[in-house]
């Protein structure tokens, strides 16, 4: 009898646990830039055509978790 | 370490005033590289929109468009391109001169720029946690089998 419980008691952890994993999280994983460099994109119009670029401009990155694979 | 960004995005419908914002579709690619290693780049169809001095390229609720990322970073890619909402925002300071319309498309512009990533994903409880309710289950389980040998 007392296995009995023992087992209903591991048995029923995981299906307790969706109910607390529900909870969503965002997490920032990469950012990069700043307003301090000068002006750094430049949009151009031709006719009804507008593009935005930005061609070797140097950005500070503010922060990543992952790590460069070798 | 010196990052290099480049970006390219060119109009493919034409802005339009939408409340206090205008707003206009682009295609194109950004990427974040350093000494050759690309640290984040992608490919996009999005819609950017702002006003003011503010504009936002971005696929935040009501303006997902599409993107695919790549990266040499281990796993950024991946989670970028998840199915699971991934947020991010490609935004444009100090628009200089603010935002305008003319010709049916946005007004040339300089700017400084900035940029996050966002994950949304499911909170996953700690082991420790997990070890807790593990007890928590096991010390229920022997309580309910003393309450029935003493009802014996």
């Amino acid at each position: 009898m007392k296995a009995k419980y023992f087992l209903l008691g591991l048995l029923l952890s995981p299906v307790a646990l969706p109910t607390i994993a529900d909870a969503k999280v965002s997490t920032t994983i990469f950012a990069f830039g700043d307003s301090d460099t000068g002006p750094n994109v430049t949009a151009t119009k031709k006719g009804n055509i507008t593009t935005i670029t930005s061609t070797n401009t140097s950005v500070p990155i503010e922060s990543y978790q992952w790590e460069l694979s070798e | 370490m010196r990052k290099v960004f480049n970006f390219n995005a060119t109009s493919t419908g034409p802005a339009t005033v939408l409340g206090n914002f205008m707003i206009q579709q682009y295609s194109g690619s950004f990427s974040v590289t350093s000494h050759g290693v690309n640290l984040l780049s992608a490919t996009f169809s999005e819609p950017v929109l702002g006003s003011g001095n503010q504009l936002q390229l971005q696929n935040v609720s009501f303006t997902k468009g599409s993107f695919h990322f790549t990266s040499d970073i281990n796993g950024l890619a991946f989670e970028l391109n998840h199915p699971l909402d991934p947020l991010y925002f490609v935004a444009f300071f100090d628009v200089n001169p603010l935002v305008g319309i003319t010709d049916g498309t946005f007004a040339p512009f300089t700017a400084n720029v900035g940029s996050a990533f966002t994950t949304t994903g499911v909170a996953t409880p700690e082991l420790s946690t997990y070890a807790m309710m593990l007890l928590g289950f096991i010390g229920l389980g022997y309580a309910g089998c003393f309450r029935k040998s003493r009802a014996s």
